[in-house]
């Protein structure tokens, strides 16, 4: 039955026949046109026919050309040829043509001319299907760009404008607006608009109040636009820049969806067209307003978490600026105390009994210890801000060793703790900075005369070794370096330190949080501190411990070519600024070797060797250096380095201009 | 002679104990209690030395130093500046303004007397 229907319907066609022969053939059913032989136009008239078969008699004069020429004309198939003849012969016709031999059965041919417009019925149909197919691949195409693109951005403007591309590649909109939250604002609203032409001012205006309506729709009706800050993002195809929208909204179409988030308004999108929005059109602007939801909501969350990061680095800043300005402010008062104690003690202004000098004293050492306290405080807080400046120089580590000795050795022998020393054989000279050293290794030796008891042992050792187990690291080393180290070990015979304890030692105020430990006095400052200026040395620490029986905290420090460190240290400094290229532009003296070494270190690059410039009485060198593209803390740590090489190489050379430019 | 030294400092403990120890070392010494006092000693009272503190009501330290050490009539006196401030650029500053030395509060007598010493006593 229902192919019968089908059937039925497939035949609503008046089909047309044009027929060339001289005979005439019963088909009043069809349109037909008749031509008695060939004529000029011919070929035309069959073609303006629009025919769908055309008949040619054999008998008709020069009848094989017409074929011919008929087959040459139908490249598009649009008819078919069906050819009447007295003999059959294989030979005459190979053509694709439909063979008839007179005389012709007329309902024969009807059959043929029905099944004809049969199979051209369908085949128009699956050429229709087919290009329904296509579309909705193209649409299913389009989808899965949208939801990969979706998936590859967090930010709220990129998402919508991903969603307004899918929308024109699937829906092809003259416009697209959207109005949405500007989440780190709390009162400011986007609009966004793409379209084909400019819009006026006038025009988005209103754009906006429609939007606005969109949201209302479903209940928000706290959008009241004026009290909202609202930024225009406008974008105009290439093409149209110079024409205006003027049309009025009512001969455009639109698909408006507002968009909600956690029951929370979130923006609202609407799109116009002049061609009316079909079914389908609505179902795929459906699947993109919800494509874009779950991108969004990650968003949300991530523009919070932003927000949330601002105003936690703003706390900490200002918690590092109190501890700084207190810790100024501390160091004031603590000015007089000591002067005044000191004027006590001098006797200077009478002699005190020795019962006052005692607490006289006692009053004094707590001053210095309390300074010292202020000095670790401002030390975190330097740390914490990056204010510390590290001077490094390739030294050795001896002499720091023999200062932190001769300093404690008094201490240590006070508490009858044993103090010995054992350096290695043929140590390297490592890059540091010794200032800093001393005080790593004054703090570790504090702590370990703090915690070892009557009798015990502290030894300090140094010793050269190769690619340390770097997963003993209290953390990890930023570098990528895997060479030798020299390792510096404070042995003590301490408390030692519980297993778990170990990690949590170089956090901040560590101690505060153990009670038991607070009787030996500081804050817990320390290590941490002392932590930062191992990392600050691309070097690392770790402890080896056994409670009660004692600690050993080993420091490890890279052992670099100078041109290494020196390369390490600018990469340090130029980190952030990964894009970054320094010229090196030097006017004189070619053969100064360390602008060769410069050159090789990658970082620096020599746009000019120089000429040499060399005035022999004076045996003076002058020197520019021109270097680009680096921040201007490189930039000052490159020329220092350059003046203190030239200081180094004892030739007299003046560096005479350093010219500071930031490349774009 | 008495070697004249000029301390000038906002904190009057300061003053008081800087200048009994300085006075007990052989000095004589001047205060002065805020910025203006102490330009207008230092310009008035002729010193030999200059004991400068730098965050100071009126005309900071830095200021002082710097409007004595750019004029020819002034800059041969020898300055000590003296700060709660302890920071490598602040210290930067302290050199650039021309100040001879530079001491970070709280400072033991000695440094300070040390630094007096080596240029009053040639």
């Amino acid at each position: 039955m229902t192919h019968f229907l089908q059937f039925v319907i497939m035949l609503p066609v008046m089909a047309n026949i044009f027929v060339i022969s001289s005979e005439n053939y019963n088909l009043e059913e069809y349109n037909v046109k008749t031509a008695g032989g060939f004529y000029e136009n011919l070929y035309d008239d069959i073609l303006n026919f629009e025919a769908d078969v055309v008949i040619l008699d054999s008998s008709i004069q020069n009848s094989n050309l017409i074929l011919v020429e008929l087959l040459a004309r139908n490249i598009n198939k649009s008819f078919e040829i069906f050819y009447i003849t007295d003999i059959f012969n294989k030979n005459e016709i190979k053509t694709p043509v439909k063979v008839f031999i007179k005389p012709v059965n007329i309902e024969i041919l009807k059959n043929e001319i029905e099944l004809f417009l049969l199979n051209k019925q369908n085949f128009s149909n699956l050429h229709k299907e087919n290009l329904e197919l296509k579309k909705n691949l193209y649409q299913i195409d389009a989808f899965y760009n949208a939801s990969s693109k979706f998936a590859g951005t967090l930010e709220k403007e990129r998402l919508y404008e991903v969603a307004f591309e899918s929308l024109e590649r699937i829906l092809s909109y003259d416009m697209a607006t959207a109005l949405f939250w500007d989440n780190l604002k709390e009162d400011k609203l986007k609009f966004y608009i793409h379209s084909l032409k400019k819009t006026t001012e006038e025009f988005n205006s209103n754009l906006i109040k429609r939007l606005s309506l969109g949201a209302k729709d479903v209940g928000i009706t706290s959008l009241k636009l004026s009290r909202f800050n609202i930024e225009t993002i406008q974008n105009v195809k290439p093409s149209y820049k110079n024409e205006y929208f003027d049309d009025s909204f009512s001969e455009y179409d639109s698909l408006i969806a507002p968009i909600i988030i956690k029951d929370k308004f979130e923006g609202v999108i609407e799109i116009f067209r002049k061609n009316k929005f079909t079914k389908e059109d609505v179902t795929c602007f459906q699947s993109i307003i919800h494509q874009i939801l779950a991108p969004l909501r990650s968003a949300i969350l991530y523009e919070d978490i932003i927000k949330t990061n601002v105003k936690l680095k703003k706390l900490e800043r200002m918690k590092s600026e109190f501890v700084s300005i207190v810790s100024h402010e501390l160091r004031t008062p603590l000015t007089p105390i000591n002067n005044a104690l000191s004027i006590i003690l001098s006797e200077q202004g009478g002699v005190i009994s020795d019962v006052n000098k005692n607490f006289a004293n006692i009053a004094k050492r707590n001053v210095s210890r309390l300074s010292g306290i202020i000095e670790d405080l401002l030390d975190l807080s330097r740390m914490q801000t990056g204010k510390f400046d590290f001077k490094f120089k390739q030294l050795s580590i001896l002499p720091s060793i023999e200062l932190a000795y001769n300093t404690f050795k008094n201490q240590a022998a006070q508490k009858n703790v044993e103090f010995v020393v054992e350096n290695g054989d043929n140590l390297p000279d490592i890059y540091i900075d010794q200032h800093r050293m001393d005080q790593i290794l004054s703090n570790l030796i504090t702590n370990a005369i703090k915690f070892t008891s009557d009798g015990g042992k502290i030894k300090i050792s140094t010793s050269l070794i190769e690619n340390p187990d770097k997963s003993l690291l209290i953390a990890p080393v930023e570098s990528d370096y895997f060479g030798k180290y020299l390792k510096i070990s404070i042995q003590d015979s301490g408390v030692g330190i519980e297993k778990e304890d170990i990690p949590k030692i170089f956090d901040k105020f560590s101690q505060i949080e153990n009670t038991l430990s607070r009787n030996t006095g500081g804050i817990g400052l320390g290590l941490t501190i002392t932590k930062h200026f191992i990392d600050a040395h691309l070097g690392g620490i770790w402890v080896d411990s056994i409670k009660n029986e004692g600690s050993t905290f080993n420091v490890i420090v890279p052992i670099f070519s100078e041109e290494k460190a020196f390369q390490v240290e600018l990469n340090l400094k130029i980190k952030n600024e990964a894009e970054s290229t320094c010229y090196l532009k030097i006017e004189e003296n070619e053969d100064f070797e360390f602008y060769n070494h410069l050159k090789n270190s990658n970082i620096i690059k020599l746009t000019k060797t120089s000429k040499e410039f060399l005035d022999k009485k004076d045996d003076k060198f002058v020197t520019q250096v021109y270097i680009q593209g680096l921040d201007r803390g490189a930039f000052d740590f490159m020329v220092s380095k350059i003046e203190d090489e030239i200081t180094s190489k004892n030739c007299d050379i003046v560096l005479s201009k350093a010219f500071y430019k930031k490349e774009a | 002679m008495q070697k004249k030294i000029l301390v000038v400092d906002d904190e009057k403990d300061i003053t008081e104990t800087l200048s009994f120890m300085l006075k007990a070392a052989g000095y004589d010494v001047i205060t002065a209690s805020d910025g203006e006092e102490g330009l207008k000693f230092a310009k008035e009272e002729n010193p030999d030395l200059i004991i400068l503190d730098v965050m100071m009501p009126k005309i900071n330290g830095y200021k002082i130093a710097r409007l004595l050490k750019y004029d020819n009539k002034y800059k041969h006196i020898p300055i000590i500046m003296v700060t709660a401030r302890g920071q490598d650029s602040d210290k930067l500053i302290g050199e650039e303004t021309g100040a001879n030395e530079y001491i970070t509060k709280p400072f033991e007598f000695e440094e300070v007397l040390t630094n007096v010493q080596k240029y009053l006593e040639a």
